[in-house]
């Protein structure tokens, strides 16, 4: 009996272990597995062995689906938008969301789970925040800085270069997706009042945590903010957005009057002058780039003349 | 134990097969369009949601020629479809279907909608309604071709 058991497990182990193998290297699985549901009969205990052996093999925020991204943001959003309020203006709403769907096009990562969305926060603080799933926020303060339309667009790209390349699924601490996945595996964590499932709960509390500490208290890693940069100066290069209105963003922070509160922007990104001297090379290693048209200035006035 | 051994080693058997038979993508996003041409601004001939299974048939900058399951063939964002790696979970749809195990079901998901609520739960200061009304926030792309269009953007740029 127990020999049978045994070789059962290590049968579905096996199993497991083919299906992993072509995870990684090929798209097909799916259909696979889909005649493998209908034309054998699987019992629902060997079933449910092979979802536990893949989700056991989960380890890192690569692993996370597309959809667990957009549920990880909404709760982050609904952190910022706890904190923050949200700015109601219909039109200028709207305008953010153009320019903000303008750089997403022309990005990596144009489509995602739920969409790209742009929300501007009534704040005189100057801030932008990106949270995992493609929820973005700028504030008014942030807007009142910018002179153009492509300054506007400079810091949108920058932030839509934060989600394409998952900089916050990447600030989660590695022990505790670990955690989350082995609970995860476990058949009891989601039965309603397991200890496994509060175990759970509260493990997503944390990985929440890492995520909206990073942006609203730490900031992201210097190197996410400068590869944040280098994407912005792409997704706007091929949008038709001169890249040199983010070297105007950054020199216009230095200059804030902000400059030297040490909040919100200031708090969380390096210093607006090293990261000006990286985004002039990037730009300078371009063959040629778009200059900022007449046209989208002049847009650009007649809604920020009316930010109150 | 030996008929196990047979369902199993005829059930990876099945799957190899279908595996050399044509490459299957994934849709990973709620909802997105099938175009005419490898475009955004290209004619949309159909919709796909999340989990629908498509053919690939030719892959062009960043875009994927597809054909669905009613044999309609048209275009892709890459971004949309998973190419070199599979969902996991998503086999637990299909599973679930087999094994009709609530259990199955369950052990199978992820950080979805259920762990949301429960973290709800037990957060109940956090502003979800104002969540759900950024996301209600669209725009269309005839809105966006427009913008682009009038600003002088995307293709419609200003020779350098």
């Amino acid at each position: 009996m127990r020999r049978e058991k045994m070789g059962k497990f290590l049968a579905i182990i096996g199993l497991g272990g083919v299906v992993l193998f072509f995870l990684t290297s090929c798209a097909s699985v799916e259909k696979g597995i889909s005649v493998l549901g209908q034309k054998t009969k699987i019992s629902s205990e060997d079933a449910k062995s092979l979802v536990q052996v893949a989700q056991a093999f989960r380890s890192s925020f690569a692993d996370i689906t597309e959809e667990e991204e957009y549920y990880i943001g909404r709760s982050v959003a609904a952190t910022v938008l706890s904190q923050y309020k949200v700015y109601k203006n219909t039109s200028i709403t709207k305008y953010v969301n153009h320019i903000g769907q303008a750089a997403v096009l022309y990005s990596d990562r144009p489509e995602i789970y739920a969409g790209y969305h742009f929300l501007v926060l009534d704040s005189d603080e100057i801030n932008a925040l990106a949270a995992p799933g493609g929820f973005i926020f700028i504030t008014k303060g942030l807007l009142r800085l910018c002179r153009n339309e492509d300054m506007l667009a400079a810091v949108l790209a920058h932030e839509v270069g934060h989600v394409a390349a998952k900089h916050g699924l990447r600030s989660i601490k590695k022990s505790r997706l670990v955690e989350a996945f082995r609970l995860l595996a476990s058949e009891t964590a989601q039965r309603s009042g397991s200890a496994n499932l509060s175990k759970l709960v509260s493990t997503y509390e944390d990985i929440l945590g890492d995520i909206t500490a990073t942006l609203i208290e730490r900031g992201y890693d210097r190197k996410f903010e400068t590869e944040a940069d280098a994407l912005a100066v792409k997704f706007m290069t091929r949008a038709g957005y001169s890249p040199h209105a983010l070297s105007d963003f950054l020199a216009a922070l230095v200059s804030s009057s902000q400059a030297s509160s040490g909040k919100g922007w200031f708090k969380t990104h390096p210093s607006p002058e090293k990261r000006l001297a990286k985004v002039s090379a990037t730009i300078k290693a371009l063959p040629q780039v778009p200059a900022v048209a007449e046209v989208r200035t002049q847009r650009f006035r007649q809604y920020s003349s009316r930010l109150k | 134990m030996k008929k196990k051994a047979t369902i199993l080693i005829s059930s990876i058997s099945l799957i190899l097969v279908s595996l050399l038979l044509a490459e299957t993508l994934l849709v990973k996003v709620q909802t997105t369009v099938l175009r005419k041409s490898p475009q955004f601004y290209a004619t949309v001939i159909g919709s796909l949601k999340y989990g629908d299974q498509v053919e690939k048939i030719a892959e062009e900058n960043g875009w994927v020629k597809v054909k669905t399951a009613d044999q309609v063939e048209g275009w892709l964002h890459s971004s949309a479809v998973e190419t070199k790696k599979i969902r996991l979970l998503a086999m637990n749809q299909i599973l679930k279907t087999e094994a009709s195990s609530q259990e199955v079901a369950l052990a199978g998901k992820g950080f979805t909608k259920e762990l949301e609520k429960a973290y709800r739960e037990k957060n109940k200061g956090l502003n979800y309604a104002a969540v759900d009304k950024m996301l209600r926030v669209k725009v269309s792309l005839a809105e966006l071709k427009k913008f682009l269009q009038e600003g002088k953007l995307g293709e419609w740029s200003e020779p350098r």
